[in-house]
């Protein structure tokens, strides 16, 4: 009894002293899932680990359901998609449900009423201004901790991160014009808001900006030209992709949608974001020439022979790879790469493997030429409108599933035929499809980039990286700037048939005038890079979305003239989609989502909006 | 009334101590021959420690010293009262004229002293217990110590008569705190803590008066009495119930703060697991609601005091017998004594840093004194969905279909449409020749709408006054509307209340649970089965006619249901008290100290088996079913793994206590004093590891046989600790029984907060008067009792996280590839710190009335409070522009006010025939303005979005005028535009059929500008509760209604929306209420073939309101007659019928109610778990239950 009275006054004194002791007893907590600023910048090891991160923060549009293409006159996604809305005009600084690009942070949203994902571009998790931050974050620490490194690290660092901060502006730039540049980390707790409140670069400015960025990294010369495969390096920052960058960047700012001295979106423009002040011819020349350096100089890079094979995980960093985003199959999270659930045949040998977004549309197939190179149009090219299929170009082939198209894939059993006509006495799953289902409703598939190994379906399955930039694009961005500067001479005749001797298409005839040259550079174009996401920039600057977006796209309609048995012929005629195809004028650049100018009312709202 | 006049009694009473109360008590030898070994050795210990003899004082032992100089015998009377606790009777006659005493004694027996001073006069004296007479007897017949025999007590004519005795309440308990006076006179004192007084009184003519709060008063003629023992009869119950308040318990009637509870006994009348969804409307100020649906173990409401009162987490403080537990889903509702909820500043202040959002005491049951009994409790019941949504059949799947085409598309043709009007028509008949090809599907036969559940609990208790035993076994099992869905509690309850000495007082308690959840496949999950459910489009196969799955659209909903995939989890759960209480040498002190030990482990096991269905590969084939050939897909379409995998999770806490107790009471004339001190700290630490593998090439579910390929394996763990200091005081003065004054607090210091900014102080006061103990009050017919109580203090709340003052980064795995695909390891910096962060801080005022009418036939309860809120952490995310490119932690910058008003209003009575009928109510009305937050200048400017000043919660959106129709489309173009006269730019292209909205500022575009409150929060800001009851001759029934209002829910959902997600079915309530040319009074917009943007935006179009009122419990008892079960030597048997959720009175006719949606929601329609007819259905119950105690 002695001792429980003993044991109570030991729990009472032993309660007070514990808790007189509390001091230690609190601050003996640590946090443990997370390290403080001096280890992460101890070393060279620990340092790389924040920069993988920023690698990390490269989008992978492999990701993404709602491909740009899906945006253009190529492609017809179907409903449910943020182009559905965009196309049916449904656009503004509060309506965030339908800016090209507002998949690019990877996030993968798929209805209407998504008010988050386009401000999400800007700002939090992993838009630009995030991915933004954590560069200059990067090069404010590696300074600060410059003894923990030593000065080759530091300089080849500071210049991948350049370019990376170089390039993440580019994608925003490319969709909204002149950005807020930062270039230091911005503290709210030094900084007054005024400060913090940094009004919009001129839409010169930023390019200016990325471009001599980029022209100081490639001139440091600190990175490599390219890594081949095998190298462990592979995958960081090259020269190559700094040298393609600044030449697409110099491409786009020369085209006509900023270059003509008048604002595209048919409002002034009196601050100049979206458009340069005056026009300047000599931009073309500006991207023809670091195009030439890129083939004079980086002669380790050259197109890959096989096209349809250039994305296969087995031909990572090819000779035609300048600019990638890494995936790996199969592991949890946001490296991996899905491109093969969202597109393809629908149904595959009976079964439903994809969701159906890459549906080309006859706009697109008709773009392909005939196999002797002659456009579709042209009396003389062989074309038959009731055989479309024959006889058509290699690419038509290597990227478009058509009706009666064999299709095969490495992990596919056998081969299966891909029928979309409509057959009511062989119904195909695959059949066009007039209404909502996944089934196309342009009776068409594209094929391009999807994974031979990895059967279509969840969790990441393919490993294939998604490619930004490939050297056919340093060729056809010559062929471009070279021609709009001085002409179709022979460098410019040089650059395209490269890319069509690749494809087996024969040379280009001799002769042609600046606007015939243009017309097929064009078209080579939307050939050659379709569903790379591409055809939306292309669209955009040379200023023919109005005409091609402002129509009703088409789909091809197969019937039997015997519908009940079959015994007739095989007719086909294009059909309208039916789908919305509004295009005002102010779509050729995006809003600055509300949000963004509600939090930092010196950011002006593009003109048109 | 009882009134003991003779010594007999006094005797009978007074058992000399020596021979300890286990005498007294008849009933322990039966106790001592049933009760289990262990007790027997127990409680035998214990005896045999309590046989030691306590000192019993007696004149003979009891040393006094004194020292008198010509004094007055009076005035040696009055020193040896002084320095003992004897007390003196005599006659003044008697003594009259005995002076000039000089006696110099140093340490003398009271005997001795009496025989020198008396030596000299006539009188003797003797000692009857503690009370010396002085007689004129002689002294030969007078003992010297020890009593008379009774009745032999001659009483004299004194002059003036002291009087002693002691109050008890009618169960025998002595009732400390009783004013005793002499009527007519200012004379009165207080009985002391063990109900004892003493008073001198003028004469034998003296009337004693006994008054005492909640009792009915007495008025005693003293005549010839010396020894006056009264027994006072409680006119209210309630107001001398203990009511469990924070770190310890307090009589109702001293009560000053804000407090509801309510027995466990009430609240186990619904059968539920636990009890977060029973609060509701049984206790006023409580909201709760079943946000997150139905499912087996995963059904507890959130619930919050006070309405909503910080933008932050409203959750209440959860303390289980005294200690911060927040184990509320552990605990065995059959095993809860009551429920107290502490809701003003007076009664959360203990609690410091935890109280601001109200506690929520849970006191379990334990040891009662009487011989061992023996209840079961039993019940077993059925669930079915309160709401269940009906979807389209094929038919009408099919006409909406085509509707929605020929809308989308100006020029649809019959060849293209989606579906031939001549399927539509005959598909009956074509079902009966190809169910396989034509399906008619039933989804809502994948479910169990039948799914049974049960609860099982035995209870053995009793005791004596000085060992009180109880032990508790519970089993709870609740199955599923699907069969993989189930959750099991095995539950245990045990404590052991012991004294060992007369002053020490050990508490062990033992409860703790044994958690199985099973549920389905880890690649999906019940709200994903419910969302595909819906989803799938009833032209195609659910199942075939061979029994094989079907799919979709690639979702195979049988496939999901079918896998043999599970998603398990085991969780131990223990709880366990140790307290020792020892009362000190000072009276009325005594120090408590309590130690816990809470562990708790989970395992869980995930096993994905990929979701396999059939498609038929020759589909062209005719001659019906059994011509069909199949082969198996595996369904991948939206997200599940083509592959086996298997994820295994541990997670181990352990939640340490520690509180050092000091409790003092004591009464000082009128006063009667208690003051407490606590010194408690916390600390816990918890780690978990988990682990994956995928790709299994057998299907074992054990690690060891995954692959062996490490790309296949994912590992992870973490681990933290935490700990907090608190000093909480409490002291109260009740004077006279009429005038309460307390004030308490607590000095709370919490890890979460940078070194130096750890500690906060929390203090607060409370009054009360009962205003019936006033004259002007007290003969006011009808009104027994009113009291008026007051609160003022602080409070504070522990938001956000740990360590958000530190900027660091966060270390990540699997951020980029290099090279060959190899994987590294990232980090990326976290938001911003705040180095100033702390908690939030609530400062509240409650005023309220507790009254009793009509002799306790009414009592009622009314609160008014007040409160605000600052430091709430409100993100400042708004104060730097989006390019800052990084998240800010929250500061402590939001402010919120919040007002409310709530009452309970009860009456209970008892007709002469036996028919008892009892009614409760209670009503709380909450509302809440945000002061102080962060908003852009853009919301701020406007005063229709500006949400600073609305409160929190409020809903905006578009200000919807109704559809557009055919009249507004002049031109007949199908398109309203320009063309027809219309100028304002809405979402797209717009057409009649589409929702047309107000241009408020006119400037010609509907955006962010144009936006208005749409409705009131999500959560109601009413709440109400009506339980009504009745009993006669054995049969007993309640009726317990619960109800919400003014809250606005969002309508946007599966069923008002057709074709939500894609490939997607839509619901009858959208196609018999839809706009179409045909029937352009139809409520919802016209059918697309997918949302569009303009009739998806968030607009009042889609709000309805929230309220509801529903039957949450009603019940139909029977208790057997005594009579026949005593011959079966039963104490007890009931038997009873009870539902839940019965009846549901709500606008919302196709969605529970509690559920909630908030509009802004709209952006979920078809996601799994966010659209809330994807949450797992609430479920209406029918129990059948029985109870019985032996």
């Amino acid at each position: 009894m002695i001792n429980l009275k003993k044991i109570s006054c030991i729990l009472l004194v032993g309660v007070l002293v514990a808790a007189s002791s509390c001091k230690k007893y609190l601050n003996d907590n640590v946090s443990k899932t997370s390290i403080n600023d001096a280890t992460q910048f101890a070393s060279t090891t620990n340092a790389d680990i924040f920069l993988n991160s920023i690698y990390g923060y490269l989008s992978n549009e492999n990701n993404v359901p709602d491909q740009l293409d899906n945006f253009t006159d190529d492609n017809d996604g179907g409903y449910y998609w943020r182009s559905y809305h965009w196309k049916a005009g449904s656009v503004g600084p509060s309506v965030d449900n339908g800016q090209p690009m507002s998949d690019y942070s990877g996030s993968y949203q798929i209805n209407a009423n998504d008010y988050t994902a386009w401000i999400a571009e800007f700002g939090s998790g992993s838009g630009c201004y995030a991915k933004v931050r954590a560069c200059n974050l990067f090069l404010q620490k590696i300074q600060q901790y410059s003894a923990n490194f030593n000065a080759s690290w530091i300089a080849q660092r500071t210049d991948e991160v350049r370019f990376l901060r170089a390039f993440f502006y580019m994608q925003l730039w490319q969709h909204v014009g002149g950005l807020v540049l930062l270039t230091t980390v911005e503290d709210n707790n030094t900084e007054t808001k005024t400060q913090l409140d940094q009004a919009r670069s001129t839409f010169e400015q930023t390019f200016n900006f990325i471009d001599s960025e980029l022209a100081a990294v490639i001139a440091n010369g600190n990175l490599a030209v390219k890594y081949n495969n095998g190298d462990p390096n592979a995958g960081r920052a090259t020269l190559g992709a700094a040298l393609m960058v600044k030449g697409w960047a110099e491409l786009f700012a020369a085209s006509p949608a900023w270059n003509s001295g008048n604002s595209p979106t048919g409002v002034a423009d009196p601050n100049n974001l979206i458009h340069f002040a005056s026009a300047d011819p000599t931009r073309w020349a500006k991207a023809a020439a670091t195009f030439q350096q890129f083939m004079t100089n980086y002669t380790q890079y050259s197109l890959f022979p096989n096209l349809s094979q250039l994305w296969y995980a087995t031909n990572k960093y090819n000779s035609e790879i300048i600019w990638d985003r890494q995936c790996v199959a199969g592991i949890i999270g946001s490296t991996g790469d899905n491109y093969e659930q969202y597109g393809g045949p629908v149904y595959i040998l009976g079964t439903y493997y994809t969701w159906g977004n890459y549906c080309p549309t006859q706009e697109l197939v008709d773009g392909f030429r005939m196999a002797n190179g002659k456009d579709i149009t042209d009396p003389t090219s062989g074309y038959d409108p009731q055989h479309p299929y024959v006889g058509r170009e290699q690419r038509f082939y290597q990227s478009i599933a058509y009706d009666g198209a064999p299709y095969f894939l490495p992990w596919m059993p056998k081969t299966d035929t891909i029928y979309t006509r409509i057959d009511k006495v062989h119904p195909s799953l695959n059949q066009i499809d007039f209404a909502q289902s996944d089934v196309s409703n342009t009776a068409y598939y594209s094929i391009k980039r999807l994974n031979p190994v990895a059967p279509p379906g969840g969790s990441f399955a393919s490993g294939q990286n998604y490619v930004y930039f490939r050297y056919a694009e340093v060729l056809l961005g010559y062929a471009e700037a070279q021609n709009e500067a001085v002409g179709p001479d022979a460098t410019v005749y040089a650059a395209m048939n490269k890319v069509r001797t690749r494809s087996n298409l024969p040379a280009l005839p001799a002769g042609l005038t600046q606007a015939q040259m243009r017309t097929q550079i064009h078209n080579e174009r939307r050939v050659e890079f379709c569903f790379e996401n591409k055809r939306w920039y292309d669209i955009d600057r040379w200023l023919t979305a109005s005409a091609l977006l402002n129509v009703d796209r088409h789909g091809m309609q197969i019937t039997n003239s015997s519908p009940n048995d079959d015994k007739g012929v095989w007719v086909y005629t294009p059909v309208l989609l039916n789908h919305p195809h509004v295009f005002n004028q102010n779509m050729y650049i995006n809003p600055i989502p509300n949000g963004v100018i509600a939090q930092n009312p010196s950011v002006l709202q593009n003109p048109g909006y | 009334m009882k009134i003991s006049v003779k010594i007999a009694e006094l005797w009978r009473f007074y058992t000399p101590k020596k021979f300890g109360s286990l005498i007294q008590n008849p009933l322990i030898n039966q106790i001592m021959r049933i009760c289990t070994v262990s007790i027997i050795v127990l409680a035998t210990s214990f005896q045999l420690f309590s046989a030691t003899p306590v000192k019993s004082q007696t004149i003979d032992q009891t040393k006094v010293s004194i020292q008198l100089n010509n004094g007055s015998l009076v005035e040696a009377f009055n020193k040896i009262e002084a320095q003992s606790s004897f007390h003196f009777f005599y006659n003044k006659k008697d003594i009259k004229g005995i002076n000039n005493l000089n006696i110099s004694e140093e340490d003398q027996s009271i005997a001795d002293v009496l025989k020198t001073l008396l030596a000299n006069t006539s009188l003797s004296f003797k000692q009857v217990y503690e009370q010396i007479l002085i007689t004129n007897e002689p002294k030969s017949n007078v003992q010297a110590t020890g009593t008379t025999k009774a009745g032999e007590v001659p009483i004299a004519e004194f002059a003036k008569i002291s009087i002693a005795g002691k109050v008890t309440d009618t169960k025998g308990q002595p009732l400390p705190g009783v004013s005793v006076s002499e009527k007519g006179t200012s004379n009165t004192v207080v009985t002391d803590i063990n109900g004892n007084y003493k008073i001198s009184v003028t004469d034998k003519k003296s009337v004693l008066v006994f008054k005492y709060i909640g009792y009915a008063p007495q008025n005693v003629d003293v005549g010839n009495q010396l020894f006056i023992n009264v027994t006072l009869t409680e006119i209210n119950s309630d107001l001398n119930e203990v009511v469990v308040v924070g770190y310890g318990t307090q009589k109702r009637a001293s009560v000053t703060g804000a407090i509801s509870d309510v027995k466990g006994a009430e609240l186990a009348q619904a059968p539920v697991d636990n009890i977060t969804s029973s609060l509701a409307g049984r206790v006023s100020g409580v909201i709760s609601r079943q946000t997150g649906g139905g499912q087996p173990g995963a059904d507890n409401a959130t619930f919050s005091i006070h309405g909503i009162n910080t933008i932050g987490n409203n959750s209440p403080l959860i303390v289980v017998d005294g200690i911060v537990r927040n184990n509320i889903n552990q605990i065995d509702p059959n095993a809860i004594e009551s429920v107290t909820i502490l809701k003003d500043a007076a009664a959360v202040a203990p609690y410091g840093l935890g109280g601001a959002n109200g506690v929520v005491l849970i006191t379990t049951k334990s040891g009662k004194i009487g011989a061992p009994t023996l209840s079961i409790s039993d019940w077993y019941g059925i669930q079915h969905p309160t709401y269940y949504p009906a979807t389209l059949d094929a038919q009408d799947y099919m006409s909406l279909a085509n509707e929605a085409y020929y809308n989308d598309n100006a020029n649809g043709t019959v060849a293209n449409q989606p579906y031939p009007q001549s399927t539509i028509n005959n598909y009956t008949a074509l079902n009966a020749q190809d169910p396989d090809k034509y399906p008619i599907n039933n989804t809502k036969g994948l479910f169990n709408f039948k799914a049974p559940e049960q609860s099982h609990n035995l209870e053995l208790t009793g005791g004596t006054d000085k060992i009180k035993y109880y032990t508790d076994l519970g089993f709870f099992n609740q199955q599923g509307m699907l069969s993989a869905t189930t959750y099991t509690r095995y539950a245990y309850n045990m404590s052991i209340d012991a004294m060992i000495t007369n002053t020490t007082r050990v508490v062990f308690a033992i409860k703790g649970s044994y958690e199985i959840n099973t549920n389905v496949d880890p690649a999906t999950s019940p709200s994903t089965i419910f969302r595909d459910s819906y989803k799938l489009i009833p032209t195609n196969p659910l199942e075939f006619s061979n029994g094989l799955a079907g799919s979709s659209a690639g979702l195979s909903l049988l496939g999901a249901i079918r896998s043999n995939g599970y998603a398990d989890s085991y969780t131990n759960t223990t709880l366990s008290t140790i307290t020792v209480e020892q009362k000190l040498p000072v009276k009325g002190l005594s120090i408590k100290g309590t130690f816990s030990y809470d562990p708790s482990n989970s395992n869980s096991k995930n096993w994905h088996l990929p979701f396999v269905y059939y498609t038929i590969t020759n589909p062209t084939a005719t001659g019906g079913p059994s011509a069909y050939n199949f082969a198996s897909a595996i369904s991948t379409a939206e997200g599940p793994p083509a592959y086996i995998y298997l994820a295994q999770t541990n997670s181990k806490s352990q939640n340490f206590t520690y509180q050092g107790y000091l409790n003092y009471s004591g009464v000082f004339g009128k006063n009667a004093v208690t003051g407490l001190f606590v010194a408690e700290a916390r600390n816990n630490t918890n780690a978990n590891m988990n682990v994956q593998i995928n790709n299994y090439s057998l299907a074992t579910d054990e690690l060891s046989f995954g692959s062996s390929n490490k790309n296949d394996y994912t590992i992870g763990g973490s681990s933290s600790t935490g700990s907090s200091v608190g000093y909480v005081y409490r002291v109260g003065d009740i004077y006279d029984s009429k005038y309460i004054v307390e004030a308490s607090g607590r000095y709370d210091g919490s890890y979460y907060f940078a070194p130096g900014k750890q500690y906060a102080f929390f203090p607060a006061f409370s009054a009360g008067w009962v205003m019936t103990e006033e004259k002007f009050l007290k003969n006011v017919p009808g009104l027994d009792y009113l009291k008026l109580r007051g609160s003022w203090g602080k409070s504070g709340m522990l938001a956000g996280g740990a360590f958000q003052f530190l900027n660091t980064y966060t270390l990540g795995s699997n951020a980029y590839a290099y090279g060959n695909g190899t994987l590294v390891q990232g980090s990326s910096a976290s938001s911003q710190a705040n180095p100033n962060i702390t908690w939030e801080q609530a400062i509240k005022t409650n005023i309220g009335f507790d009254g009793n009418l009509l002799k306790g036939l009414i009592n009622f309860s009314v609160d008014a409070y007040y409160q605000s809120r600052s430091g709430m952490l409100v993100p400042p995310t708004t104060t730097v522009p989006i390019e800052y490119g990084i998240g800010l932690q929250p500061i402590n910058a939001g402010s919120m006010t919040g007002r409310g008003i709530e009452f309970t209003l009860g009456s209970q009575h008892r007709f002469a025939n036996g028919l008892s009928l009892g009614a409760t109510g209670n009503f709380s009305y909450n509302t809440n303005k945000l002061t102080q937050t962060f908003e852009t200048a853009q919301t701020y400017n406007n005063p229709n979005t500006r949400r600073t000043g609305r409160p929190s919660g409020e809903q905006f959106g578009y200000e919807a005028l109704g559809l557009f129709t055919e009249a507004d489309d002049k031109n007949h173009d199908g398109v309203i535009n320009a063309a027809d006269g219309y100028n304002v730019t809405q979402f797209g292209t717009i057409h009649p059929g589409d929702i047309k909205y107000a241009d408020l500022n006119g400037d010609g575009k509907i955006d962010v500008n144009d936006q208005v409150p749409i409705g009131n929060s999500n959560t109601p800001l009413i709440i109400f509760g009506l339980n009504l009851t009745a009993s006669w001759k054995g049969f007993d029934v309640t009726a317990f209604f619960q109800g919400a209002g003014e809250s606005t829910m969002g309508t946007m959902t599966f069923v008002t929306v057709p074709f939500a997600n894609n490939n997607s079915n839509a619901g009858y309530q959208y196609f018999n209420n839809h706009w179409s040319p045909s029937n352009p009074n139809g409520y919802y917009p016209r059918a697309d073939q997918a949302p569009t943007s303009n009739n998806t935006q968030p607009s009042n179009y889609w709000t309805t309101s929230g309220a509801y009122v529903r039957l949450k419990t009603a019940q139909l008892g029977y208790t057997i007659p005594s009579k026949i079960t005593k011959a079966l030597k039963i104490k007890m048997v009931r038997f009873y019928v009870s539902g839940q959720n019965l009846l549901t009175f709500s606008a919302l006719k196709f969605l529970d109610p509690e559920i909630g949606n908030p509009v802004s929601g709209t952006s979920a329609i078809g996601g799994a778990g966010s659209s809330p007819e994807t949450i797992y259905p609430l479920q209406r119950v029918i129990t059948a239950g029985l109870n019985a105690t032996f």
